[in-house]
């Protein structure tokens, strides 16, 4: 066989297609399919022809529906929650990991204030209190609110700021309307205070770093 | 079975970065998501966009799966939500989630066929149906029982390599050979 002979590789796609192909084989078997169109082609076509063998092609049957939500996918950002598979602190950048120290720095006093509160809330309502430890989305057991969750739950769990965010977001919840507890009080005009201070001191810091040496 | 490990694999690569891998889940159950949508929204083009709908937001909410399901049984309760979400956007009857084509009223506001409905497409679905159905008759017997023992039965290549008493890397070759057939005959009907 040739290097030109598409065959190994493609009798691999068949393998991979029926969860056969040994794992050693099957990262290099996926990158292949998913960076050659003809071969992606070819997934599509023995897809289709499982589903007519199976009898599961609809009267209607779609033969553009994989480009169709491909052009949709290509045309919005990345899924936002795309860090909760791996903690933040491992996959982000070194200047993200900078920020990031400058942040909690910044936000030392509010998030100080905002842990005791936390720990004020705890003894108060356990069962609330958990709330912030749930950082993976609930898959589809509930899939109707899972789509809107993703994103707001993966900013809180990758930001320092999350148990401000927590907090604030607590009060506004239990809180009747136009009652705040003193801690919320403090949290809150810390929160005011504290975020445009900080985002002055990013972006004053990222100019620096712009700088050449 | 199978199925369910390299759809594990496949979401992993979609979870690390690589959209271009969704492709392959969206290629291996758009018929099946396609078909569910149709019980729900009967317009062949309006199914279509439901289940667009369904894939992509289950491409947003792939970062939170975490696998305790197979990805068909997250996916079809998604796209189950997105059409019976659909139908109230839509202000339409929320379903007795089983429509009736026998009922009269129902067939009328759901049955009927839009424009891009055509005539062509169901032909085409058909011509493709037939011409694979040909092919299978036509492959060599050993192919077409390795083929039909894999995609109908569901067996395993180990569960068919037992069955047809040769080695698992005969079978593997026999199933690519068959598909190879097929999609030999297949393919300048989709260019």
């Amino acid at each position: 066989m040739t290097a030109h002979d598409p065959s190994p590789t493609r009798e691999q796609l068949s393998a991979l297609l029926d969860g056969e192909l040994p794992a050693p084989e099957v990262d290099l078997a996926l990158r292949r399919v998913t960076r050659d169109p003809e071969l992606r082609a070819t997934a599509i076509r023995y897809c289709l022809i499982t589903d007519v063998i199976r009898g599961d092609l609809p009267t209607h049957c779609s033969l553009d529906l994989v480009d169709r939500v491909a052009q949709s996918m290509d045309s919005e950002p990345e899924p936002a929650a795309a860090t909760v598979a791996t903690p933040p602190a491992a996959t982000a950048p070194a200047s993200a990991a900078g920020r990031w120290a400058r942040r909690l720095g910044g936000l030392a006093v509010a998030a100080s204030v905002a842990g005791l509160a936390i720990v004020s809330l705890q003894t108060g309502d356990p069962e609330n209190a958990s709330q912030p430890e749930l950082v993976v989305v609930p898959d589809a057991a509930v899939p109707a609110p899972a789509f809107a969750q993703p994103r707001s739950i993966a900013r809180s769990a990758g930001n320092p700021d999350r148990l401000v965010s927590y907090y604030v977001s607590h009060v506004e919840r239990v809180a009747p309307v136009g009652v705040q507890t003193g801690f919320s009080r403090i949290v809150m005009s810390e929160e005011r205070v504290s975020r445009p201070r900080e985002a002055e001191r990013d972006s004053e810091a990222e100019r620096r770093e712009d700088k050449p040496e | 079975m199978g199925n369910e490990t390299s759809d594990r694999e496949l979401v992993q690569r979609v979870q690390q970065g690589d959209r271009r891998a969704f492709d392959i889940l969206v290629a291996r159950y758009q018929h099946k998501i396609i078909k569910l949508v149709t019980r729900y929204v009967r317009d062949p083009s309006e199914a279509m966009d439901v289940a667009q709908e369904a894939f992509l937001k289950a491409y947003r909410a792939l970062p939170g799966f975490r696998g305790e399901s197979a990805f068909y049984t997250w996916m079809y309760r998604i796209a189950i939500n997105t059409a019976k979400n659909y139908l109230v956007a839509a202000k339409r009857r929320p379903v007795d989630y089983d429509l009736d084509l026998q009922d009269p009223d129902q067939y009328e506001m759901h049955g009927r066929l839009k424009d891009t409905d055509t005539p062509e497409h169901m032909v085409l679905t058909e011509e493709i149906r037939q011409t694979v159905n040909q092919a299978i008759e036509e492959l060599p017997d050993d192919l077409r029982t390795a083929i039909v023992l894999r995609e109908v039965e569901g067996m395993s290549y180990e569960e068919i390599a037992t069955a047809m008493e040769c080695p698992v890397g005969t079978v593997r070759s026999r199933i690519f050979r068959a598909r190879e057939a097929i999609d030999r005959q297949l393919k300048p009907l989709l260019d």
